[in-house]
């Protein structure tokens, strides 16, 4: 009796009872878990999920981001009514050039998103809850893999211990004291620390460039874009600053489109 | 039998000799950079084998007065699968327009080693997916670099007239499962058909990279 009851427990954790639910891939190449918490200093009305992937080695994932391949974790959830989900927060990608100048924007090891969830008004957690869905995703390493898993959340988790690094890697707004910007005609050009080496990563809705390739890595950046309409941009993503001992810091780029001043004609 | 050359023949032999051989100079160095093709320009000129040992030449298919559709091709890439497996995508729209002076070309530019490369697996995939259309084998990658192929799809749709008039992804749904609602192929055929301005001619392509060599 006392084995049934511990295998009716641990099935029901498995269905995801505890708050989590993760399915792994047949052959691993990802693994995602889920968990829904309430960090400290957030509204009451608020839940965080915290998705999180273990990408076998070698093997990675895309960014939601501008790529020239790949698929990035995308997400479809049933939430209960009234709740609204916002978009996922994504830490920053690594440059990744394969052979025939196809350039993705892709994370190894482990990738961390964060995901803001509203509740309704009047939502009572001790009620009980469900949060239902299916994450999708496709893991490469010279071959692909579609991945996808369930998603069933039906409590709240503790606050994981590296949740504060989780949300130190996430994008900071621009900060001026560090990085500067300005446009020379159709040329973004972006200034950082010396010594730093700064890589622009556009995202999808990012005007259309040059060539990213040869302008978005150096220490300092020199965009081009094309000038549609006579409109370069807008410049939309992210700028990393590495330097030699200290952590790589992530900014949101967002410059509006930049309109071309006109050459007089001669009188 | 010799020729009987003037002077003035001789001397523009000798140019001609002399801008061939830079014109094949600008190629090779030009083959091996990856382009971007905009609608509107050239399509470059090809020559491949395809996976039962025919050639088949674009030019001779523009001399015809065909219009061609390009499909980059990996044999065993999820969105490939996707389009060849889960669904008929490309088949079922190549049915759509064959009778319309239309063909349809998959390229495989996965080199030596690499994922969905070779013969044998591609005359395998042509079988198991029931091509209706022919796979060309583009292992040394000049073809798939001359087009800026980067994504299995990758779409082109070149006129009559040898220009490129679409340049980008099968339809609107980069998924590597779920199927888009809007086919851009199909609607660059149509307008191409009723002589009327294609509204999409360039998309973003998406699915796996294109397996290029080293």
């Amino acid at each position: 009796m006392t084995f049934l009851i511990n295998l009716l427990i641990v099935a029901s954790l498995v269905l995801g009872g505890c708050g989590e639910k993760s399915t792994a891939t047949s052959e691993y190449q990802a693994r995602m878990t889920v968990m829904a918490i309430q960090p400290d200093g957030q509204p009451a009305n608020v839940l965080q999920l915290v998705w999180r992937f273990d990408i076998a080695d070698e093997w990675h994932l895309y960014s939601a981001g501008r790529n020239d391949s790949g698929f990035p974790p995308t997400v479809a959830l049933e939430l209960p009514t009234s709740w609204t989900a916002a978009e996922l927060q994504w830490p920053a990608p690594t440059r990744h050039l394969s052979e025939g100048d196809i350039l993705d924007h892709v994370y190894f090891g482990e990738l961390v998103l964060l995901q803001e969830i509203t509740m309704s008004e009047d939502a009572d957690l001790s009620a009980g809850f469900e949060i239902s869905g299916v994450m999708s995703w496709l893991a490469c390493r010279g071959m692909c893999v579609p991945g996808e898993a369930d998603v069933l959340i039906r409590s709240v988790s503790d606050v994981p211990a590296d949740y504060a690094e989780i949300v130190s890697q996430l994008p900071q707004r621009w900060d001026e004291t560090v990085l500067q910007s300005h446009w020379d005609g159709a040329v973004l050009q972006v200034v950082g620390p010396s010594e730093a080496q700064l890589t622009f990563m556009p995202n999808q809705d990012c005007g259309r460039l040059v060539d990213l390739i040869a302008d978005g890595v150096g220490p300092e950046l020199a965009v081009r874009f094309q000038t549609i309409a006579e409109l370069p941009g807008p410049a939309r993503g992210l700028i990393t600053i590495e330097s030699e001992g200290v952590p790589r810091r992530v900014f949101l780029l967002d410059v509006p489109a930049h309109v071309l001043e006109s050459e007089s004609s001669g009188g | 039998m010799s020729l009987n050359l003037n002077p003035l023949e001789v001397d523009l032999m000798r140019i001609l000799r002399l801008v061939s051989l830079v014109a094949l100079l600008v190629v090779m160095i030009v083959g091996t950079a990856v382009a971007e093709l905009a609608p509107g320009e050239a399509a470059p000129a090809f020559t491949l084998v395809d996976t039962e040992g025919n050639e088949h030449s674009l030019q001779d298919y523009l001399d015809d007065g065909k219009t061609v559709v390009l499909e980059w091709f990996n044999p065993d890439c999820p969105f490939i699968k996707k389009h060849h497996k889960s669904a008929r995508t490309m088949d079922e729209s190549f049915a759509k327009v064959s009778a319309h002076e239309v063909v349809w070309l998959a390229i495989n530019s996965s080199a030596p080693g690499r994922e969905g490369a070779g013969l044998e697996r591609n005359q395998k995939a042509h079988k198991a997916y029931e091509m209706t259309f022919p796979i060309l084998l583009d292992s040394d990658g000049k073809v798939g670099r001359a087009y800026g192929a980067k994504t299995t799809p990758h779409m082109f749709v070149i006129n009559p007239a040898g220009e490129v008039v679409y340049n980008g992804a099968i339809d609107d749904n980069p998924s590597p499962k779920t199927m888009g609602k809007s086919n851009y192929v199909l609607a660059a055929l149509h307008g191409l058909m009723m002589n009327q301005k294609i509204e999409q001619a360039s998309t973003r392509p998406y699915g796996c990279s294109v397996k290029y060599s080293k």
